[in-house]
């Protein structure tokens, strides 16, 4: 198998679903020949032509609005929003538009699209290039939200958001853009949305998250087992809507204690949503308090690198929450 | 002093760079901010700027070479005291990105200093320790000061449980207060549950045998022959239980005064399971009042039995021939005549249980479990025999299941082993009743053959039944017993051993 | 010597025979006529909210006129009753949406009245932040140009909603690919209260499209066939990659806004009382009059017609089940079985 980091696999998943149906088209600001700012659609211009990989204009409303059109027509758009953090004028046709189509149509129409949403900190990016807003659109009815932590995932699920009925929100985190490489199946496997991934077994403990803190709630997990004997069990959601509560409750089950941590800031983040499920569904297994580990309530990540490493969470973070949870 | 000029990251996520080509050699002087080198990544090409000014004294890597971020290319002599610190404060960007009404490049100014990806490890911990309190520990300590402090582990460990400690004690039938807390401020943990679980069985310190007596009459006697019904007969059980309805809780009583060892003496720690067999020996005999009764019964037809089926049976199956799996045997089969024997009192009323797991007692290093041969009744004597070799072996080698040691209804007692011809067994709670079977012993008794008395010399074990005197009497404890001894005596030479 | 000069009938030079005109007279007749039964309706308490469309409805048969059912595409605004009428939906589809019933083809009850849609006929679902639909076209028209497909989608807003920032997005995008799309401002004067003077800066919606690098024009919504001509002339110029056309048609709003609204609290008495005279119905029955197409006798069968078709229409709507609350889940998400069998 190929080894390949999260951007290739991205820039992959797209190819092949473009080769494969020619419904498949990208759209979105310097997508086209300069491939990207992060180079996700690097090639595909020069490959697919001018009409499937269209550089538009300097408008997100247009970006979402034309994708749906093009949706509701029978197209399979990919739109890319250059960063997550510029989403919003773009806001109003995903919520009131987008998410409610099918629903307000009984069925009739459905918006088969996907917005890439480049997100995440850690990057010297500030206020606007780092923002992890993916509570705004779990929280939207209609939407599916995706959020990868390995290449093979990020391709896998890409397939299967590109493939799906509905609009798929899929969120990708910069900082593991070219973070590592790992295998990556070269052929048409589709990872299923609404699947979590226990990516460690451990008995002590179950760390949920996703995206770029599975890689560092996993290095985390290698440290409490060598350090303090403590096995904890790492889910990665992968996808945050639809949850996979199941995986959820049977971890906890193993475990009896959740930590949940996400980058985005603690309250009204998404973990609320991860821990009132098992709090709730879970209570008879809990052995400890449903904790989180979440981003602090700042408008966005400060720039300098002493407030950036301030503001971010990584493996030591990790390691002293599980700790302290692992110990009662 | 020297400063190492390092390869810089020119843009986020970038990790190498290739030198395009010197524009200064080994020797030149240059000026802060002069241009050193030409750089290729694969997002940007740049020039490099000099961090501090002085003499290139070294040239490291050459041109044409790719080398990871932070490789050491050159070193410039700032001279006396020119730089010190090279402008690893101000980020000098050599680079400035456009300006951008929207979207801006992700191509951050090339930093001077460049630092792996992950977070600086360095700093994170005083960093993390630093940071703001966590919104959490405020609200918490908020919280705790206008409550009871309930936001740390409980301090109490008998009274606070979390969720699944509460869970687990109350589907084991587990009094919390005997597991040694191993959490937080000693708190009870679900682990702890669990081992304590694993190792001494749900209803743990199952009984032991009480002490043999001495005398061979074992007291109260109660004799009953299978054809008298003794109705209004008051049964010579021993004095009944208070009939005032038994209370709930256990009542504890303080324990007897000890004095203190003295020398010579030798103090052994409790283990948990014998502090298990301690408190539900100590609770079963003040909350259950027990009363015995005794038959004596003549083995002569099993022994035969046995003694025809032995050879081939452990040919064919490599063990022997157990009576306690024939005792078992007897027992299931008389109990469906007597549910009420096999049965649980639950304050308010009588649960009559439809299984028939009968527990058989097994001496272990310093304790004793209970496995359980659930559903005896649906198993034939060689069943039940494999089984009792089994749960005894691997009751003696602590590898029972959890299910192997729950969800008894009556129990079965192998006292005779040993030697003993009369014990009092203890209930294993929440049965009704226990059976212990005594050696074997050869007597000489009377029996009538042809109308006529005669001595025959015959293999005679007695049979003791504690029994719950609160759901049951004297009579039907009789009764029951009389048919186990029925059929244990008239045993058939034929009987399939399955 | 007297010459007498034959001219050609207005509606035959826009290549439109007799029968197709009174069709379009048809079509407007039966269009006001459900407008003023659901009116009537909401009065009589039978439907809950009405936002309609009397004034509208030259500009949109002559503008939709043009367009090919179930080839082309709609993305309509809520008072566009005759324009999807026009396109398709018939008086029954109208009144059983107004009255939210459970095989609405529009929303089956979910949605409130004036958000019209329906797959069968290419009509985008309506919603209520205004101006979204007309992204929604533009997309559609992208994908045909992406496509190679002979498809023209043709959008209507009011002069109020031509100030969203996503329709200045809209018409943009379409000017720089010349799609296949047709923008139709309605343009009545107020946005609800708001006359146009406050809306609108230049005080001419048209105008903008040489901004975009398209042709904007303006037309009397009183004059049929002026907006069936530049209906016409915007199909055909967005057909052959000629691009987008933005057509400002001057209409007059007979009603308040909805039934919710009172427009007699800010809008001058006799200024309303002049609206009659713009109201196209008379309007395009004189001119079919002076073509020699209409008499009395036709326009009354006609009228009647119309009046038995919705009386029918309304029977029939009203004798529909409502919706059942144990459907209200259902469609959140694709359905596996309702996709499969698409």
């Amino acid at each position: 198998m190929p080894e390949q980091n999260i951007l290739e696999a991205i820039r992959s998943a797209m190819d092949e679903e473009m080769e494969r149906d020619e419904r498949v088209m990208i759209l979105g600001e310097d997508v086209g020949k300069k491939g990207g700012v992060f180079g996700a659609t690097d090639g595909l211009w020069a490959k697919y032509g001018d009409k499937r990989v269209l550089d538009t204009p300097l408008s997100e409303g247009l970006i979402a609005g034309a994708a749906a059109g093009a949706a509701l027509y029978g197209l399979r758009p990919i739109a890319e929003m250059q960063f997550a953090d510029f989403v919003y004028p773009g806001f109003n046709q995903i919520v009131s538009e987008i998410s409610r189509f099918r629903y307000r149509s009984n069925g009739t129409f459905g918006v088969p699209l996907v917005i890439r949403m480049p997100y995440g900190g850690g990057v010297h990016g500030a206020l606007y290039h780092s923002q992890s807003n993916e509570a705004y659109f779990t929280s939207t009815v209609g939407l599916k939200v995706v959020a990868p932590g390995t290449p093979a995932d990020a391709k896998g699920l890409l397939k299967a958001s590109i493939r799906d009925p509905d609009p798929v929100m899929f969120f990708e985190h910069k900082k593991t853009y070219r973070l590592f490489k790992a295998e990556v199946p070269d052929d048409d496997r589709v990872v299923e949305i609404g699947k979590a991934d226990v990516a460690r077994s451990g008995k002590d403990l179950s760390i949920y998250c996703y995206g770029y803190m599975r890689f560092c709630a996993l290095e985390a997990a290698e440290t409490l087992a060598r350090e303090d004997g403590v096995e904890a069990e790492v889910v990665d959601l992968r996808t945050l809507r639809p949850l996979d509560t199941e995986t959820i409750l049977a971890s906890i089950a193993r475990t009896g204690k959740a930590l949940v941590v996400h980058e985005a800031n603690r309250f009204g983040g998404f973990g609320g949503e991860v821990a009132a499920i098992i709090a709730e569904l879970g209570f008879e297994h809990l052995d400890g308090p449903v904790t989180r580990l979440a981003g602090p309530d700042v408008p966005g990540v400060p720039f300098h690198h002493n407030l950036e490493d301030w503001f971010m969470i990584g493996p030591a973070r990790i390691v002293e929450a599980a700790r302290d949870l692992a110990a009662y | 002093m020297a400063t190492t000029i390092k390869m810089p990251q020119l843009g986020e996520s970038v990790t190498e760079g290739t030198i395009e080509r010197w524009l200064v050699k080994e020797g030149d002087t240059v000026e802060q901010y002069d241009p050193l080198f030409e750089v290729v990544t694969d997002k940007v090409n740049a020039e490099v700027p000099a961090e501090v000014a002085g003499t290139v004294t070294k040239i490291i890597v050459g041109d044409g070479q790719t080398v990871k971020v932070g490789t050491p290319l050159a070193e410039i002599d700032a001279g006396d005291d020119a730089g010190e610190q090279p402008a690893s404060e101000d980020r000098a960007p050599a680079q400035v990105p456009e300006p951008a009404p929207a979207a801006v490049e992700v191509q951050a100014p090339a930093q001077t200093e460049p630092e792996a990806q992950p977070p600086r490890a360095g700093t994170q911990p005083e960093l993390a320790a630093a940071a703001a309190e966590h919104e959490t520990s405020r609200v918490q300590a908020a919280f705790n000061n206008g409550h009871e402090a309930d936001g740390g582990p409980p301090t109490d460990a008998s009274m606070r449980m979390t969720p699944a400690v509460r869970r687990l004690v109350r589907e084991h039938g587990i009094d919390v207060a005997r597991i040694q807390g191993s959490g937080a401020a000693g708190r009870v943990t679900r682990e702890d549950v669990l081992s304590f679980v694993a190792q001494y069985g749900a209803s743990a310190g199952a009984t032991a045998p009480a002490p043999a007596q001495a005398a061979p009459t074992p007291q109260p006697v109660a004799q009953a022959t299978p054809s008298v019904p003794a109705p209004s007969a008051p049964s010579p059980a021993p004095a009944p239980a208070p009939s005032a309805p038994p209370q709930a809780p256990a009542q504890t009583f303080a324990p007897t005064p000890v004095p203190p060892p003295m020398a010579g003496d030798t103090e052994i720690a409790l283990s948990q399971m014998r502090k298990g067999i301690a408190a539900k020996m100590t609770r079963v005999k003040q909350t259950v009042p027990h009363a015995y009764t005794v038959v004596e019964v003549d083995m002569g037809n099993v022994v035969r039995w046995r003694a025809a089926n032995t050879d081939s049976y452990t040919a064919r199956e490599g063990i022997g021939i157990s009576y306690v799996a024939v005792v078992i045997k007897a027992v299931t089969e008389t109990l469906r005549q007597h549910p009420m024997v096999n049965s649980q009192f639950a304050e308010d009323r009588v649960i009559l249980k439809q299984a028939m797991n009968i527990g058989i007692a097994v001496a272990v290093d310093n304790g004793l479990l209970v496995p359980v041969i659930h559903d005896a009744d649906q198993l034939s004597i060689s069943g039940v025999n494999r089984k009792v070799q089994d749960l005894a072996a691997r009751a003696r080698t602590n590898k029972l299941r959890l299910e192997e040691i729950q969800g008894g209804t009556f129990t079965v007692n192998n006292t005779g082993w040993f030697g003993s011809v009369s014990s009092m067994p203890i209930i294993n709670a929440p049965e009704v009743a226990i059976l212990s079977m005594e050696a074997i012993v050869k007597r000489p008794v009377v029996i009538e053959v042809d109308g006529a008395d005669v001595i025959a010399i015959r293999p005679m074990m007695n049979m003791t039944c504690s029994f719950d005197h609160r759901v049951l009497d004297g009579a039907q404890v009789g009764y029951f017993l009389a048919d186990v001894r029925k059929r244990l005596e008239s045993w058939d030479l034929n009987t399939p051993i399955g | 010597m007297n010459a007498k000069v034959v001219t050609t009938p207005r509606h035959r030079e826009l290549g439109l025979s007799d029968e197709e005109v009174l069709a379009m007279y048809r079509q407007m007749l039966l269009a006001r006529g459900v407008d003023e039964r659901m009116w009537l309706m909401q009065r009589a308490g039978k439907i809950a909210f009405i936002i309609s469309g009397q004034g509208h409805e030259g500009a949109q048969v002559g503008l939709t006129w043009p367009m090919r059912r179930n080839q082309d595409w709609l993305a309509p605004f809520y008072r566009s009753i005759a324009a999807t009428m026009t396109f398709g939906m018939t008086a029954e589809d109208i009144i059983t949406a107004h009255l939210a019933k459970g095989d609405d083809v529009s929303s089956a009850g979910r949605q409130m009245p004036g958000h019209y849609g329906a797959r069968s006929y290419n009509i985008v679902s309506v919603s209520s932040p205004v101006g979204t639909q007309v992204l929604h076209a533009v997309g559609i028209a992208m994908a045909a140009w992406v496509r190679g497909d002979d498809v023209v989608a043709i959008t209507y807003f009011g002069e109020g909603t031509s100030n969203q920032g996503e329709v200045h997005e809209a018409m943009n995008f379409a000017g720089v690919h010349r799609l296949p799309v047709i923008f139709v401002c309605e343009n009545n004067g107020y946005a609800i209260s708001v006359p146009l003077d406050r809306q609108v800066g230049g005080l001419s919606v048209a105008a903008r499209a040489v901004g975009y690098g398209f042709p904007g024009v303006t037309v009397d919504g009183g004059d049929v066939l002026a907006c069936y001509a530049a209906g016409r002339e915007a199909h055909e110029r967005a057909r052959t990659g000629g691009g987008p056309t933005l057509i400002e048609a001057r209409v007059v709003r007979l009603t308040s806004h909805s039934s919710d609204d009172d427009q007699r609290r800010y809008r001058d008495p006799v200024e309303m009382e002049e609206l009659k005279q713009h109201d196209p119905l008379p309007l395009f029955a004189r001119d079919l009059r002076d073509l020699g197409v209409l008499d009395d006798e036709t326009d009354v069968r006609l009228q009647a017609e119309v009046k038995e078709e919705i009386g029918e229409a309304s029977r029939r709507a009203e004798a529909r089940p409502d919706p059942d609350p144990s459907t209200a889940e259902r469609f959140v998400y694709a359905d596996a079985e309702a996709e499969e069998a698409r």
